[in-house]
């Protein structure tokens, strides 16, 4: 999704979180909700060359949720004092932690091969390289 | 890549030191140290004896039947000043008491003092070395106990562990002192810990089979008292005398034991005196040495007298006699040494007597049959003074290499046996394995706790730790799981190994993860005042779990257990519990 117009890291998170309300039932996406703001106060999920995966681990989570999201401009990610310009949000079960580390393993491999170059694929392009990633 | 990565992963993990297959490392490593310590030990004494003695023969009676007598009254009371001295000294200036490691192994938390008892080692060697009547397996193991003790703690082993550790150490040390690998784990399995089970005798025969490997290669460990000469035709006649002579040894070791302890109840008073007591069990031994200079020593020398049949009937009554008489003097003042020699010299010499007896009155014997007889008498004796019918068979065909007596052996052995049973005749071993400090392995099972087992670690984490670091500590120490602890040491979640095995070596990840992100909550927990009965039905609940962490009543983190020490220590306490009720 493009993130535009958007500066604040909380916006960005509650975008993104509202892109999986028609997938979620209130109460698991309420949990999520929790869970990655509960991460973003423990550690900054921000990572390197404006890349930030914002997530969390919740029980009974049928099977792993992605959504991306792209700002030219970059979004202030406070606790690194840093612009996010690729923001790919995560929501497993809190039991897969393999499927986990597998996941930001691929986005982090593939942010490294396309440097800023996803500005250039766009948000359609970003989120059929996603596809391709995550099948 | 990924996949020589994880074999060498797994293969690390299946040599993990501190899970199950670990203690056969730990008892090689024990059966090594053992052999070492030993050779050094005794070493030692033949350097005290040489300069006391000026003899280079490492034999003590040897060293005193070519000294003059004022040399040989001076160096047995110049050896008791001294370690009267030491062990005044350690009374006085070391807090902690010393800890038997049989108390250590059988009742005990594994933890020996070192300072209290290395001083107790040095006033062993002194006194051996001077030519007391005292045996030097107590010491020598005592001192082998040590370091394997201070080993385990510097390793954090748990209690179940470390109690393992040094049993194996033992065993080695047993095996290095009477060249008799299979005695030394029976031993140990027999009289320290009062259990004979597979998952127990074998690290220690692990350990005492290498100790033996160890002074075989360093110097030809052959029996200490080879006898070919031996023999017991199976009829009637020996079956009776047989089963005779196990009668009245049992008895004899019976009083043997009340003289011992009587010795001790009168002769080692207030330890100011300690020197004194000891100078002047030595002004006495050293007397009837200028006599009978067999006296002096374990005992050694009289046994290979007896097998050789060196000595008559009226010469080895009066050796016996004050033999027991010096090792009385000795023990009861309070030197440190074994009896564990003397009284297999005592049983040899009343087997000889025996013989000798049963010729008097109309019984015809060989003489293989009279060198039989001594052998079997050492093997009755011991089996009540030790209340150890296995150890004391075993150490006897070991030590003698008189496999061919098996069959009268075993019918002494059984004998004597009974007999010690049928007069309730409590083993020399029994206070050194039953007093002082009490663990879990001396309370009834149901009052033992999980803490009782735990094992400390040092492998916790806090939340934000990273990817890289806890992938670290995995390759060096390829655990179950690691733990997740908050600042004030609140336990809030494990690390499971086989989740992030595949992600070890990346780097993509290893500044991009913190714990908290590979942290599972669900992992289940013991708390440490939870009966070891309970903890046993959640591992026996989570077949997968390896170990599991412990928290305390405020949830802070205590320790780890592992499903093996908890299942070791379990089965341990529960047979004794069923043995004493």
């Amino acid at each position: 999704m493009q993130l535009e117009g958007v500066e604040e890291q909380s916006e960005s998170l509650e975008h993104m979180l509202g892109k999986l309300a028609d997938d979620l039932q209130p109460e698991k996406l309420s949990e999520l909700k929790e869970a990655v703001y509960s991460r973003e106060d423990t550690a900054s999920t921000y990572l390197e060359d404006g890349l930030a995966v914002p997530h969390g681990r919740v029980n009974g989570l049928d099977k792993e949720y992605i959504v991306v999201g792209i700002s030219r401009k970059g979004i202030d990610w406070p606790s690194d004092d840093q612009k996010a310009h690729l923001v790919v949000l995560i929501g497993v079960d809190k039991s897969k932690v393999s499927l986990y580390l597998s996941m930001l393993q691929k986005i982090i491999k593939w942010k490294k091969k396309n440097e800023r170059d996803f500005f250039e694929l766009g948000t359609q392009g970003v989120h059929k390289d996603f596809e391709q990633l995550f099948g | 890549m990924k996949g020589v990565l994880r074999t060498a992963f797994q293969l690390r993990s299946r040599i993990n030191l501190k899970g199950k297959r670990g203690v056969y490392f730990y008892a090689v490593l024990s059966g090594v140290f053992a052999a070492f310590i030993a050779l050094a030990f005794q070493h030692a004494t033949h350097f005290i004896l040489s300069a006391l003695t000026s003899s280079d023969s490492g034999r003590i009676v040897e060293s005193f039947s070519n000294l003059e007598y004022w040399r040989r009254i001076f160096s047995l009371s110049a050896g008791g000043a001294i370690a009267g001295i030491i062990l005044l000294f350690a009374a006085k200036k070391v807090k902690k008491r010393p800890t038997p490691y049989m108390e250590a192994i059988s009742i005990g938390s594994g933890y020996i003092p070192v300072r209290a008892n290395l001083l107790r080692s040095l006033a062993a060697i002194v006194t051996i070395g001077s030519g007391a009547s005292i045996g030097r397996e107590g010491p020598l193991v005592q001192t082998v106990a040590v370091f394997s003790s201070i080993f385990g703690r510097y390793f954090k082993l748990s209690v179940p562990r470390l109690r393992l550790l040094i049993a194996c150490s033992a065993a080695g040390a047993m095996s290095a002192v009477f060249h008799t690998p299979l005695a030394g784990g029976l031993f140990v399995c027999e009289i320290v810990i009062g259990t004979v089970s597979i998952d127990i005798i074998a690290p220690l025969l692990v350990a005492s089979c290498t100790s033996y490997a160890v002074l075989n290669a360093i110097d030809k460990a052959a029996p200490l008292y080879e006898i070919s000469t031996a023999h017991l035709h199976v009829d009637i006649k020996i079956l009776i005398c047989t089963m005779l002579l196990g009668i009245c040894a049992s008895i004899l070791a019976g009083l043997w034991l009340r003289l011992l302890s009587t010795s001790r109840r009168i002769l080692n008073g207030n330890i100011n005196f300690l020197p004194f007591r000891l100078i002047l069990a030595g002004l006495a031994v050293g007397i009837i040495s200028i006599y009978y200079p067999e006296v002096t020593g374990n005992g050694a020398h009289i046994i290979r007298g007896i097998v050789s049949m060196d000595f008559g009937l009226g010469e080895i009554s009066a050796i016996l006699a004050l033999k027991i008489l010096s090792v009385v003097l000795f023990f009861g003042a309070g030197a440190v040494g074994g009896v564990l020699t003397p009284s297999l010299t005592i049983g040899g010499v009343f087997g000889f007597v025996f013989a000798h007896m049963m010729i008097a009155a109309g019984v015809p014997l060989e003489t293989e049959e009279i060198i039989g007889f001594s052998i079997v008498g050492m093997a009755a004796f011991f089996t009540t003074a030790a209340a150890a019918p296995l150890t004391s068979l075993m150490l006897v065909v070991e030590f003698t290499g008189a496999g061919r007596l098996i069959y009268p052996l075993i019918i002494a052995v059984l004998v004597s046996y009974g007999i010690s049973i049928l007069f309730g005749i409590k083993s020399m071993y029994a206070d050194a394995a039953s007093g002082g400090i009490k663990s879990a392995f001396n309370k009834p099972l149901r009052s033992v706790r999980i803490k009782d087992i735990f094992r400390k670690t040092s492998d916790t984490v806090s939340l934000t730790e990273s990817f890289e670091s806890i992938a670290k500590i995995f390759l060096r120490n390829p655990e179950y799981a690691i733990y997740v602890v908050s600042k004030s040491n609140r336990y809030l979640g494990g690390i499971l190994r086989n989740d992030i095995l595949d992600f070890i070596k990346s780097d993509a990840l290893s500044g991009n993860v913190i714990a908290e992100d590979i942290m599972r909550s669900n992992i289940p927990v013991l708390q440490s005042d939870m009966p070891i009965v309970d903890g046993i039905k959640v591992f026996s609940e989570n077949p997968d779990c390896e170990t599991m962490p412990i928290v305390d009543s405020e949830n802070k983190f205590y320790g780890i257990v592992n499903r093996s020490d908890l299942f070791m220590g379990f089965s341990e306490i529960a047979r004794r519990d069923k043995l004493e009720n």
